[in-house]
């Protein structure tokens, strides 16, 4: 088991450094380039590019511009940011909360509330509630985010003025403490619930139809010919079979928290990792688009890894030599 | 069980609900719950709460985090925003592009135009205090010329500068420059104070340009959070008067549509970019008040002077004769962005010739051309296949869709390729097109000219050579005498007519807007036209 997880952190740390590879190349083949981004469009300075090239050191080949970075990466050092005069990894730092905050909390309220409703709809397929959950899941799954972000705003934030439209905190407020924490909350809910609702159809459906399929198993039927109580059937067999599937799906969704989510960050403002990497994708500012996607890989490795170890907790089958 | 799964849903429901109700009176969003918002009133509530003051806090949006708080080091639209509030040039550009005095109270120019001399307004203090003087106006240049800021260039023909005392500095040029005070008064052009910036290793990375920026303007820097917002508080030795509001607080909003609910909604006060399509709804609401940003720019149409067809002479009057700027502007904008007539935007009486223009539309020339070029149709019935470059967003790509219907009356087929601004330049600048969309800011002096007409201009997309108009420019560029200058300029554009590596289509048109108790914001209010547009010094929040 040991020597299984030591062998699977090995190719972990291999793929990072393929990806570290894969993305030097690939952000800089992506057209356009940040010295001239940098530079302004209406009356750009030659002098002025030349300068910012010879900073970061654009004006290098290729290849030594990755050794140099490669370099610095193995020091923990991610580089500077070309366009904010800021390191990446304190742009990252400083965003890094508000996307856990939000992506975690949905990621966690998806979780739960498609479980459950999975469970629920699962149990008798093809009932009342079944429809009902399907027909809503149908429809959640069809809708863009950041057009439900928008409606949901229209309805509840200048529609009715129950919550605020966008940002993480109200602007007017001078409280602090409690009163500050509350107000973040209440910033969180519109964001919050676009990314639950959209979120909420994988869980339910995997859910759903792993319950349906251990129900129909030979060994259930046999279960309850012997008479054994149908709650005690779901909970000590059904379960924990049905939410297999499920937890490997919320650990993929979990690796990718820490990205946070570009289309509702921007949609409403939200102070997250996925704003600043739509931004460092405009500008080109290659550093911090390839530690962005440095932590993304890391976050992936490391979740798949902890998902084996999960999975062999919970099913007893599952065993690694 | 289900009854159980459902007091789970029901507790969270409730717990989502009490969230969101717990909110504090202060935050009065309740207050615009019927849409009726009142963004002053409910600032109003809110120092109430608190202070107990009339505490006036202006909300501005701005798209994006400024990059840096040097704003000399940068070419940041976010910077140069708060820039104007924290720091203050040695002249300005006003709202309609003219050059105002700040720092600098009156200047002379001596008759040979080498020499500068201003005379600096006397007992300025930076915000920390210390005592403001030619010198740091001095070290600024300097070191915007050391370090390559943005200014360098312009700054590139001064051969000394000299502060005979605290309040005046002689700038003297290497050779005469017409457009040096307008470049002086334009971008990037921010004094720093010297007994900060003085031996420091990086102009950008030092205290100064970070987390304590100390300028002269009429806020002072209180605090700004990432991704979220920038504080200032009034500056109470602003030279330029005290400013009435308490706070300016810049709220990073990064979604157009979002920003312009969140501002009927209360939350924001001041926003810059309307959504085109809402303007008439805010024109027609007299809870608002809205203002428009036009002068010196536009779109026109760039050809590739090396293109297949367009470095054809017949292929570009050709294209001209088939547009009609009128149904670009009531189909592409809505009518928001008026016709461009002529070759320079018409900002400068003294610069402008309103003679050279493309004419009207006239398919039947437009076609008869072709012929005569010896272009003939192929079997989709075209003469020939070109592609138009326009940025994203915007209503580039909308102009250009009614541009293609014109062009295709005329036997020209059109693709239009919509890029963002980064491959857009990757794409045109390599020399890879046929027609592109270009737009931005020609002033504030004629001079920009030289940059997109000029041989070898930085944004000259067309790659539009002409010897007599770059002697033109270079004339132009040293003479002093502004009728003059002008008369050079008005035959620079009469030879544009004729040689046409572009076509005007429509003035641009930029939004802003501002709830109708506000007054003093000079995008809004024109007649607060001393003062740099993003300067809130006058602005007041009227509350009752």
């Amino acid at each position: 088991m040991a020597k299984y997880f030591l062998k699977r952190i090995g190719t972990a740390c291999v793929i990072v450094l393929v990806v570290i590879a894969l993305n030097f190349v690939i952000v800089r083949m992506a057209p356009g380039d940040p010295v001239t981004i940098m530079a302004g469009f209406d009356n750009p300075s030659e002098e002025f590019k030349a300068a910012i090239t010879a900073k970061y050191g654009l004006d290098q080949p290729l290849p030594v511009q990755f050794f140099t970075y490669f370099a610095r990466l193995l020091q923990g050092d991610l580089g500077e940011s070309y366009y904010y005069n800021s390191t990446v990894r304190s742009l990252i730092g400083e965003r890094f909360g508000a996307s856990l905050l939000l992506s975690g909390t949905s990621a966690l309220l998806a979780f739960a509330l498609g479980t459950i409703l999975g469970l629920i709809a699962g149990q008798k397929a093809g009932g009342i509630s079944d429809r009902v959950f399907s027909t809503g899941a149908y429809i959640c799954n069809s809708m863009p985010s950041f057009w439900l972000g928008m409606m949901l705003t229209l309805v509840f934030a200048s529609r009715l003025g129950w919550l605020p439209t966008q940002g993480m905190y109200n602007m007017r407020m001078t409280q602090e403490g409690l009163a500050r924490w509350l107000d973040v909350g209440k910033h969180m809910v519109l964001p919050v619930t676009t990314l639950t609702l959209i979120q909420i159809p994988s869980y339910f459906r995997i859910t759903r139809s792993s319950v349906t399929q251990v129900l129909s198993d030979d060994y259930i039927t046999t279960f309850r010919i012997t008479g054994m109580s149908e709650g005690k059937i779901f909970r000590k067999y059904v379960l924990k079979n049905a939410i297999l599937p499920v937890v490997t799906v919320f650990g993929i969704n979990l690796a990718y928290v820490v990205a946070g989510s570009t289309l509702v960050e921007t949609v409403f403002s939200w102070p997250g990792i996925g704003i600043m990497m739509y931004t460092a994708i405009s500008n080109r500012d290659y550093n911090v688009l390839m530690g962005v996607y440095l932590i993304i890989a890391v976050s992936v490795a490391f979740f798949m890894i902890l998902i084996d170890l999960v999975c062999a907790k919970l099913d007893p089958r599952i065993r690694y030599e | 069980m289900k009854r159980k799964v459902f007091s789970i849903l029901f507790a969270a429901v409730m717990a989502v609900s009490l969230a969101a109700c717990g909110g504090d009176g202060g935050s009065g969003n309740a207050d615009t719950a019927d849409g009726g918002a009142q963004p002053g009133q409910e600032a109003g509530n809110a120092s109430g709460d608190s202070a107990g003051g009339e505490e006036q806090v202006l909300i501005v949006s701005i798209n994006g985090d400024p990059t840096s708080f040097n704003p000399d080091a940068v070419t940041d639209d976010n910077a140069g925003t708060v820039a104007d509030n924290l720091y203050s040039g040695l002249l300005a550009l006003n709202n309609n592009e003219e050059i105002i005095p700040d720092l600098a109270e009156s200047w002379e120019i001596s008759e040979d135009g080498l020499t500068y001399t201003f005379h600096l307004r006397p007992g300025v203090k930076w915000h920390d205090g210390e005592a403001f003087t030619s010198e740091d106006v001095k070290f600024t240049y300097e070191m915007i010329i050391e370090n390559e800021g943005y200014l360098a260039k312009d700054l590139s023909i001064v051969s000394s500068m000299e502060c005979p005392d605290e309040n005046t500095i002689v700038i003297t040029l290497k050779e005469a420059s017409a457009p040096f005070l307008a470049s002086l008064a334009w971008y990037s052009n921010s004094i720093l104070p010297k007994h900060l910036y003085e031996g420091v290793e990086d102009w950008t990375t030092c205290e100064a340009a970070t987390t304590n920026p100390i300028g002269t303007g009429p806020f002072k820097y209180v605090e700004s959070k990432s991704g979220v917002s920038i504080t200032l508080e009034r500056n109470w030795d602003y030279f330029g008067g005290q400013p009435i509001l308490d706070k300016v607080i810049y709220v990073v909003s990064t979604d157009a549509d979002t920003t312009y609910q969140a501002f009927l909604n209360g939350e924001i006060d001041y926003i810059t970019d309307v959504p085109a399509a809402n303007v008439s709804t805010l024109e027609a609401d007299s809870a608002y008040k809205i203002g428009c940003l036009s002068a010196a720019r536009r779109y026109q149409m760039c050809f590739n002077m090396n293109g297949t067809y367009t470095k054809d002479l017949a292929v570009r009057q050709a294209i001209a004769k088939a547009i009609d700027r009128q149904e670009i502007s009531a189909k592409g904008t809505n009518g928001l962005q008026a016709p461009a007539y002529g070759f320079y935007p018409p900002f400068l009486d003294w610069a402008y010739n309103d003679q050279a223009d493309i004419g009207s539309k006239d398919t039947a020339m437009a076609v008869q051309l072709l012929e005569d070029a010896g272009y003939t149709k192929d079997a989709d019935g075209y003469y020939m296949h070109l592609t138009l470059e326009v940025f994203s967003g915007g209503t580039y790509a909308d102009c250009g869709k009614v541009i293609k219907s014109q062009l295709d009356a005329v036997g020209i087929d059109v693709t239009i390729e919509e890029l963002e601004e980064g491959a857009w330049v990757e794409k045109v600048f390599s020399g890879n097109y046929d027609l592109c969309i270009l737009a931005g800011m020609q002033g504030p002096d004629p001079d920009n000219m030289t940059n997109r007409i000029g041989t070898g201009g930085g944004l000259n997309v067309s790659f539009y050579s002409n010897a007599e108009v770059d002697d033109l420019l270079a004339q132009a560029r040293v003479t002093s005498d502004q009728e003059e200058r002008g008369a050079m300029y008005k035959q620079i554009q009469q030879i544009l007519s004729e040689d046409l590596p572009l076509v005007p289509l429509v003035e641009y048109a930029g939004y802003y807007a501002c709830p109708s108790n506000i007054t003093g914001l000079p995008y809004i209010d024109t007649s607060v036209d001393e003062l740099a547009p993003g300067n809130f010094g006058r602005v007041s929040l009227n509350l009752d």
